[in-house]
């Protein structure tokens, strides 16, 4: 598996390298308008870091789908299909690649931006301490880190697994493509086509069966509360993954041909 | 060594084999090359080099000691009904070919004669 | 070892396989012959995992193509299927990563033979040495089938004789070359046995010296009376 990963990222190491230079390249502009105290400079530099923020996050699922895509339909694809490993362990292993960029991604600009922030707030005189810079960033992304411990690992889990939901349906619409669609000009959009057509199915069962109650949950206090609210949309995402890992797998198993 | 189409190949390298036994390029004793190496040599099959020397071996031209490899006889005997053997055939063509331009026997050993005089 | 019954390969407008069926056993050497578009391109992507089958079967050692048959099996497509960013040298480490039987002695050796630098990119290189790189790593691995997908296009005729001894030097008791090539001349005397194979079926198979002294003809001459 790790083997696998690694080849992953062995294939994106030039755009990698060139994310990392730029989020760098930011950084060092803010870091030097704060040593010289140009507050506007600053600003400025914020400003492209949180754009530059958007676009990593972007970039890591963007990524992670058309790496998929470009190597079903490439013969580089002959290179893995003919490798010893299940088709199964084949799709996991991109997923999992996806996950830990994902996590490195937030480390490294989650570490900036709380850097940045108190930065920000030394200049202004204001004595924020970094715990409350972490809460409110966390509540930005729907993480109330007042909650019981558990009710914060739910959120998180429920935020990743949410993305990931939408990672699997566009690798499922991918393999759909390529199954049916062998050698066709149509396939990449007919792709994109089945993408929307599943994320539609998927948030009409959500919205039918599941309730989605995050800001319920949110808001709430009461543990047991929370869970209950959390849980089935927490399962329905699961579900969609597993069903979406197996459905890839199993259509390139049996009929995708490269 | 140039292929024939409608020989087999084991007979074709055999022949050579022998012929260059008789010709004494290979001295009687001396150890053959392997089967894969004949195989490259030859650039033919590999179970067409062992057949080879299975057919070689029943024919008493070499023997193989296992660890060893295989080797040539150093029967005098064999070597003489090999050199025989292998003249029949250029002797069989010349002869078959002279019947047909026409010649007998007396006017095909004259003609013999008559081509080492010339030089 | 390889059994296929059966095969049959259809795509939308056309059908690439019809009906294969044979066997492949081991210690022998098979050219697999016809001209482009008889459908042993087709054939040897099923045996190795890459297309799937309409219908028919395809076992290998008793089990069907899949994880445990891909570890056995080393197929050399006609195409060049590296990542771009590779040289030849991450080459032979992706495939010491994943395939058990595949020795980097021996592809170095290969390597060496066949003149390829370890720096070489795969991006840079000429259609030459890509084919040279692809039979390379193909050989250096140990697999009980080996099957080469016309292995001899695109080597110049001095490199030829090089490609052919190492195939012969890879030949053993217990493993199967499959090789595929319209080049039927530069293969006639290394191989065992040969199927021909005419619009997606077997048109004529059999030993090679059997059929050579049956029809009194080379291989060459059988070919010719077959696709003429």
């Amino acid at each position: 598996m790790l083997k696998l990963m690694k080849y992953e990222y062995k294939k994106n190491r030039g755009i990698l390298l060139g994310l990392i230079l730029l989020v760098a390249g930011l950084e060092l502009y803010f870091l030097i308008s704060n040593g010289l105290g140009k507050l506007e400079h600053m600003g400025m530099a914020a400003g492209f870091l949180v754009i530059a923020t958007m676009v990593c996050f972007f970039m890591v699922f963007i990524l992670g789908i058309t790496n998929y895509q470009k190597e079903l339909n490439s013969k580089t694809s002959y290179l893995i299909f003919m490798t010893p490993n299940s088709s199964l362990k084949i799709i996991v292993s991109k997923l999992l690649y996806i996950l830990v960029l994902g996590c490195a991604v937030f480390l490294i600009l989650g570490s900036l931006a709380i850097l940045d922030i108190k930065l920000f707030y030394i200049m202004a005189d204001e004595k924020f301490g970094i715990i409350e810079i972490v809460k409110e960033l966390a509540r930005s992304f729907g993480v109330n880190l007042s909650h019981v411990w558990i009710a914060v690992l739910l959120e998180v889990i429920s935020f990743v697994l949410s993305f990931f939901s939408v990672v699997a349906i566009a690798y499922l619409a991918v393999t759909l493509a390529a199954t049916f669609l062998q050698n066709s000009r149509w396939k990449g959009f007919i792709g994109i086509v089945l993408f929307v057509l599943l994320m539609v199915l998927v948030n009409w069962i959500d919205n039918r069966f599941i309730h989605n109650n995050m800001f319920v949950a949110a808001a709430s206090d009461d543990v047991i509360n929370i869970i209950r609210f959390m849980v089935p949309q927490l399962l329905y995402n699961a579900v969609i993954v597993v069903a979406s890992v197996f459905g890839c797998s199993f259509l390139l198993d049996k009929a995708v041909s490269l | 060594m140039d292929f024939k189409a409608n020989v087999p190949i084991y007979l074709q390298v055999m022949n050579d084999i022998k012929k260059q036994i008789v010709c004494r390029q290979i001295a009687l004793g001396e150890k053959l090359p392997s089967t894969r190496e004949l195989a490259v040599k030859y650039q033919i099959n590999p179970n067409t080099a062992v057949r080879i020397y299975n057919e070689m071996e029943l024919e008493g031209i070499c023997f193989t000691r296992r660890g060893l490899g295989t080797f040539v006889t150093e029967d005098e005997e064999k070597y003489e009904s090999m050199k025989e053997e292998i003249t029949q055939g250029p002797i069989e063509e010349f002869v078959l070919g002279m019947k047909e331009l026409g010649y007998t026997k007396e006017t095909m050993i004259r003609a013999i004669e008559d081509y080492f005089e010339r030089g | 070892m390889l059994t296929c019954e059966n095969l049959v390969k259809k795509y939308m407008t056309v059908t690439a396989v019809e009906n294969i069926s044979l066997e492949i056993e081991p210690g022998r050497i098979y050219a697999l012959l016809g001209p482009n578009g008889s459908g042993k391109t087709t054939f040897m992507k099923m045996v190795a995992g890459l297309i799937k089958p309409t219908s028919g079967r395809i076992l290998m050692e008793g089990s069907p193509v899949g994880v445990e048959s891909k570890k056995k099996i080393a197929y050399m497509p006609t195409e060049s299927y590296f990542y771009p960013y590779m040289n030849c040298k991450d080459v032979g480490l992706y495939y010491q990563d994943f395939f058990e039987d595949f020795s980097m002695e021996r592809f170095y050796e290969l390597m060496e033979k066949m003149n390829l630098s370890h720096q070489d990119k795969v991006s840079k290189m000429s259609s030459g040495m890509m084919a040279k790189l692809k039979l390379a790593v193909t050989l250096a691995r140990d697999a009980k089938l080996i099957m080469l997908d016309e292995p001899l296009n695109g080597i110049d005729i001095i490199a030829r004789e090089q490609i052919i001894n190492s195939i012969i030097l890879c030949a053993g008791q217990d493993k199967a070359i499959v090789m595929s090539s319209h080049l039927v001349d530069e293969l006639e005397k290394i191989i065992d046995y040969a199927i021909f194979i005419k619009n997606g079926e077997v048109e004529r198979m059999g030993d090679a010296e059997a059929l050579r002294e049956e029809s009194g003809k080379s291989i060459v001459d059988i070919y010719k009376e077959i696709y003429a």
